[in-house]
């Protein structure tokens, strides 16, 4: 995206008052609730350290993580892949799922920031995202708004818009759409051929997969078609299960949970119902080899910079591409543009909130100035 | 796999210094915090409890409860009683499609943040906590741990083993995808239940 694309996507966002009033209205209630979180965990900024610390010697020589979780990971029935690019991966994804096959897939950033669902569409396969915003977005055929809750820009008009010719029946309020949404979901969820999930954390010394949820849409997608697809990247590696589980914890009370309903540890395929192989594809995609803005790497995704930054509470997703605002803008320069996210960095206040709140103690100004200066 | 045990078993899951006096009195805030019911019942009285929650409904699935709890839920007025263990059932997926009612008895529960925990090895339990409507935990008081954590450490010395999956329950499923408007449930359970018994 150029710098006058970006200018013209901010300014369309701005002249809609429904958006404005809504986002601010959203990110206001969203930094209530992390700041709650946070009060209820005593523990919460202790943990966040542990994590930042885990992941650095993880991050120190990422080529031999990524060796340490392959050899803890694989055994019968699991396979592991590595794809350096999103083509790699999309390629892998094209040999295991056929044309016609149905997936049930679980909210993965990893996929949104190679485009994987449009790529399996256009390979004929049935893709159906089992996250409520997300299959908002996938209905309106937009990119998430944020990382956490991807339609918190979407009003319940619109959303009611979107899911009633789906589910074939009106939907009064967002209790019925909820409801209507489950029925509809539920047949494809007892039907599907594939389960599709992304991973919150990994572990590196039981070779485990750590992933968070509280629609129980990611318990249905990993425990009920025969086969369980994981698409991650090579970050959310973490030295111990004990380590990840502090890092899974850490994200969603940053992200403003206090609790999320669902903790998933998978280790392997059951050995009677359920999937019986699981297939995990590791994504690189520039992270690897990028020293200048490898600060980023050590992001959990919590999505806190982006509720806390002025100009997301009032353009939101506008700012942005796939990955918005904030810690945005250096993700946006690793794994797509580094054009597109100079475009972006430009719009950036250097007001500091950003790196006020993030867990990990990002500096994420000092990021966004390296790309705006053409240091990166 | 013994080494990778032998590792786990040398962690420190105890994590922080952390002694919940009354575990019970945590446990009953944080799981009615979640959205969940909390029930310490007697023997006795589970037979009742169980009857109200169930009442108007038509199928249960069960797995993983000792034979007393068995001989219960078995007497249970209900039109499809399933047990589900390794191989019980030959299409478990047509059969658990809407069902009512799960049971089950959890590997431990961690107090602090009321959590129930289920160490899962063949799809069973995560079969009876995720496809009903309702899901029900039935715990002994010696399953309780102060964090999760602790039972992770607890379970994972007491199996020497790990599982397929390790399940960590924290209520019955939720969204705040619209507007951020809670609504329960969204694709797991509608109610959850988690009864000590005494």
């Amino acid at each position: 995206m150029s710098y006058k694309q970006v200018h013209k996507k901010i300014l369309k966002a701005l002249k809609k008052e429904d958006l404005r009033k809504g986002s601010e209205a959203a990110t206001k209630d969203e930094l209530k609730k992390r700041k709650y979180a946070i009060a209820t965990h005593k523990y919460s900024l202790d943990w966040a350290e542990d994590v930042k610390n885990a992941k650095s010697t993880m991050l120190f020589d990422v080529v031999s993580s990524v060796e340490k979780f392959r050899k803890a990971f694989e055994g019968k029935n699991k396979y592991f892949y590595f794809a350096r690019t999103p083509q790699d991966l999309k390629n892998i994804i094209a040999e295991i799922i056929k044309p016609g096959s149905t997936v049930v897939k679980s909210k993965s950033m990893v996929g949104e920031e190679i485009e994987l669902r449009q790529f399996m569409e256009s390979h004929g396969i049935k893709i159906y995202e089992t996250d409520l915003g997300e299959f908002l977005i996938q209905l309106a055929n937009e990119k998430p708004a944020h990382m956490v809750t991807p339609a918190v820009n979407m009003s319940e008009e619109r959303a009611r818009q979107l899911l009633e010719p789906v589910v074939g029946e009106k939907l009064n309020d967002v209790t019925s759409m909820v409801l209507g949404v489950r029925k509809f979901m539920r047949k494809i969820f007892f039907s599907a051929d594939f389960g599709m999930v992304g991973a919150n954390a990994l572990s590196a010394d039981t070779g485990s997969v750590i992933f968070i949820t509280n629609e129980g849409n990611g318990a249905l997608t990993s425990t009920l078609p025969d086969k369980l697809i994981v698409i991650t990247s090579v970050e959310k590696i973490y030295p111990t299960l004990l380590d990840a589980i502090k890092a899974v914890t850490t994200q969603a009370i940053f992200s403003g949970f206090e609790y999320t309903t669902y903790v998933h540890i998978i280790n392997g395929p059951y050995d009677f119902y359920g999937p019986k192989e699981i297939h995990l594809i590791l994504l690189d995609n520039g992270r690897i080899r990028n020293d200048d803005l490898k600060e980023t790497l050590l992001c959990i995704k919590c999505g806190a910079c982006q509720f806390a930054c002025p100009v997301f509470q009032v353009v939101d997703g506008a700012w942005g591409y796939i990955y918005t605002a904030a810690i945005g803008i250096p993700w946006t320069a690793i794994t797509n543009s580094k054009e597109t996210a100079r475009s972006l960095a430009a719009f950036c206040l250097e007001c500091g909130k950003c790196r006020e709140v993030c867990p990990m103690k990002i500096d994420i100004p000092e990021l966004i100035r390296k790309i705006k200066a053409e240091e990166v | 796999m013994e080494e990778k045990i032998e590792k786990l078993n040398s962690y420190d899951w105890k994590v922080r210094d952390l002694f919940i006096e009354d575990k019970i009195e945590t446990l009953n805030k944080m799981f009615q915090n979640h959205g969940g019911y909390f029930y310490v019942a007697q023997k006795k009285a589970l037979r009742d409890t169980l009857l109200s929650i169930i009442k108007g409904k038509r199928s249960l699935v069960y797995t993983n409860i000792r034979a007393e709890y068995e001989d219960l839920v078995k007497k249970l007025e209900l039109e499809t009683i399933i047990k589900l263990e390794k191989g019980s059932v030959a299409d478990a997926k047509k059969e658990l499609f809407d069902v009512d009612v799960g049971i089950l008895e959890p590997d431990a529960i961690a107090a602090e943040s009321g959590s129930i925990v289920l160490f899962d090895f063949d799809g069973t339990k995560s079969f009876v906590a995720f496809l009903p409507e309702i899901f029900i935990a039935v715990a002994e008081e010696s399953v309780i741990f102060d964090t999760v954590p602790e039972a992770l450490g607890n379970l994972i010395k007491k199996y020497s083993k790990m599982p397929a999956t390790i399940q960590i329950v924290n209520g019955p499923s939720r969204t705040g995808d619209i507007e951020n408007k809670i609504v329960r449930p969204s694709h797991g359970p509608k109610d959850a239940y988690l009864f000590l018994v005494k």
